[in-house]
């Protein structure tokens, strides 16, 4: 068997879904002999421009440009992969998306003038069609190496389906929304982190997204019973998922 | 005029509570010493406790209850490559004294006991239980406690050692001849029980069972459930339920389990992993093909019930719950099964905000 033809790409983002690829060290020659890496523009040069079997794409879609290049990415690969909180879910550059562009330029660059040609921001699933998310902020080594391997076999890959509480109980940490009454987004956000925040006494802030079936009107009506202002809980729930999931709910 | 007794499984001896700190060092012969530590306000775990000054025993209950020792939320069942075949992972041969553990922890571990000889053994759970030494301790109840109408405010099996607070002195009982054998180790510490000892036992045990301050009626339920099946408490409940499974995995009886394969990137060799799941998850009763049997949170949450009241009771003639209040105190949307119950057997709901 031929090894698979991967590219890793990038649209808006922070670029550290690919520097957690990269942050694989251990592990980086393992994928880099299980895969034939054609194009990881970030990490090496020679990048080819051919066909895909799996193409990881981090980052949303923020401008006109990011929208051309993934349905060019689309058309010459097999599976697509969107890799990370901003592909899946829109991240945070998706928290504004109720306001008029126009708005928001004249805000961050003092014009109206759209010269990046920005829009609506979009999770990568809302514009083409996406085989698989890996979320995360940025996603985790393990997920992303078991996510290659299963891929490798056939499989879809193993992520968690549960949220993040369910990992802070297994810890055995104190519950920050029930004992101290903080804004925690631990019951609606998925797991994976191994509750990483609440583990070091900080509040979920959600950056894995939201976990399948998050029962967010629970969420909000328990965060406005502890006193919570309607503006904060929602601006706190929008921060990474706001183009995708939530955006009929809040 | 002492009360004689025979030493063995059964026998009950008197130790003065000032010789607990010794009597607790003796038992570090036995094995390594744990039992309830606070970590921090509000926050107590079973954990290493090498001097009894460590231990929180006032404290009430433990984040995750006794089964993390016998049954970890994720363990390698094996490793697996093309090369070397299935390999096991060694076996601890470290011997745990867990101290402290209350009466409804220890009606628990009798359930699992159970649970996990009966059908289809379970020899990894086996062979940790039998590396588990457990001195239970009482307790004075709080608001979520409601182990005495579920039948769980005493323990009369499953403990080696178990030790009453009667005052100035613990009234010590014997479950095991490896208690006995504790016991010996101790044997200068220990005194005779005399009729005041009993008198005063039996008042702790009155004080206790005063303590209660919830009305149920725990052989109503499995009737209360089945005749409320389509009750609204249900949706009532699902309506708030996060599907977060903190009850289930604080859980003492809970024992739900997902095998799952770890494969690594030469797709040769990996890990056969088993990890907690519980029916409180969406995707427990997803079956092939995607049709969910318990797409509801609601039908969930009443599933979990039916399980720990009828099913648990038909299959091993016990509850499921033992009414120690940890999803009470776990739940991060204040769900209080000790309200469900209320409603559900059509009792004045006397329950605190979770
Ligand atoms: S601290 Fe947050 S994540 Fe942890 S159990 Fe509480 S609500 Fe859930
Ligand atoms: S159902 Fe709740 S009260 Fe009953 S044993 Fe389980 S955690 Fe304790
Ligand atoms: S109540 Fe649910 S999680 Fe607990 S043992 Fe029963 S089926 Fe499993
Ligand atoms: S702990 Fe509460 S919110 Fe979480 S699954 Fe259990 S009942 Fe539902």
């Amino acid at each position: 068997m031929s090894k698979p033809k991967v590219g890793i790409f990038g649209l808006t983002g922070c670029a550290g879904c690919q520097l957690a690829i990269i942050n694989c060290e251990d592990e980086l020659l393992d994928i880099v002999g299980a895969v034939d890496l054609k194009s990881f523009v970030m990490a090496q040069s020679n990048n080819e421009e051919t066909e895909f079997d799996v193409a990881f794409v981090e980052g949303s879609v923020v401008t006109r440009e990011d929208e051309h290049y993934l349905k060019e990415i689309r058309s010459k690969s097999g599976i697509l992969v969107a890799i990370g909180s901003c592909a899946c879910f829109g991240g945070i550059q998706a928290a504004a998306n109720d306001r008029e562009r126009e708005d928001l330029l004249q805000i961050v660059y003092g014009t109206k003038e759209n010269f990046y040609e920005a829009r609506k921001v979009a999770a990568l699933h809302e514009v083409v069609k996406v085989e698989l998310q890996i979320p995360g902020c940025p996603i985790e080594k393990s997920e992303i190496i078991s996510g290659i391997a299963s891929l490798l076999r056939g499989d879809t890959p193993l992520i968690p389906t549960y949220p993040v509480c369910l990992e802070c109980k297994y810890k055995e940490n104190l519950c920050l929304l029930k004992e101290r009454g903080d804004m925690c987004l631990g019951p609606v956000t998925r797991a994976g982190c191994d509750a990483r925040c609440p583990s070091h006494g900080v509040a979920c802030r959600g950056c894995r997204g939201p976990v399948e079936e998050a029962n967010t009107a629970s969420e909000y009506s328990i965060l406005l019973e502890k006193g919570y202002a309607e503006e904060d809980i929602k601006r706190a729930l929008r921060t990474f998922a706001y183009a995708t999931e939530l955006k009929e709910k809040l | 005029m002492a009360t004689e007794v025979l030493l063995g499984q059964g026998s009950v001896r008197i130790l003065p509570k000032k010789y607990a700190a010794q009597f607790y060092k003796n038992l570090g012969v036995f094995g390594e010493l744990h039992g309830p530590v606070q970590v921090k306000p509000g926050l107590v775990v079973f954990g290493p406790a090498a001097s009894f000054s460590d231990l929180a025993l006032d404290q009430v209950r433990t984040l995750l209850p006794v089964k993390k020792y016998l049954f970890p939320p994720k363990e390698e069942q094996y490793r697996f490559s093309t090369r070397e075949g299935f390999v096991e992972p060694e076996v601890e041969e470290k011997r745990t004294v867990l101290f402290g553990v209350h009466p409804c922890d220890i009606n628990a571990v009798a359930l699992l006991d159970r649970v996990t000889s009966w059908k289809y053994p379970d020899p990894k759970y086996r062979a940790r239980r039998q590396r588990l030494i457990i001195v239970g301790v009482d307790c004075i109840p709080d608001e979520y406690c409601f182990c005495l109408p579920m039948g769980s405010h005493t323990a009369d099996e499953g403990f080696d050692l178990f030790l009453t607070d009667i005052g100035e002195e613990y009234f010590v009982q014997v479950g095991s001849s490896l208690g006995e054998r504790m016991l010996r180790e101790s044997w200068d510490l220990v005194k005779q029980v005399e009729q005041e000892h009993i008198e005063a036992f039996h008042q702790r045990a009155e004080e206790r069972q005063k303590a209660f301050r919830h009305d149920l009626d725990a052989h109503r339920l499995a009737q209360a459930i089945l005749v409320g099946f389509s009750s609204p408490v249900w949706d009532e409940v699902g309506k708030k339920c996060l599907s977060c499974g903190s009850c289930a995995a604080t859980c003492p009886t809970c024992c739900c389990y997902d095998v799952l394969d770890e494969v690594n990137l030469d797709l040769k060799s990996g890990v056969r992993i088993r990890r907690w799941d519980d029916c409180m998850q969406p995707e427990f009763a997803l079956v092939a093909g995607g049709h969910n049997f318990r797409a509801e949170r609601s039908t969930r949450f009443k599933m979990r019930f039916m399980h720990k009241i009828n099913s648990f009771k038909a299959e091993f003639q016990r509850l499921g719950c033992v009414g120690c209040g940890r999803c009470i105190a776990g739940c991060p949307a204040d769900i209080n099964v000790i309200e469900v119950f209320q409603k559900i057997t059509g009792k004045k709901v006397t329950s605190v905000a979770g």
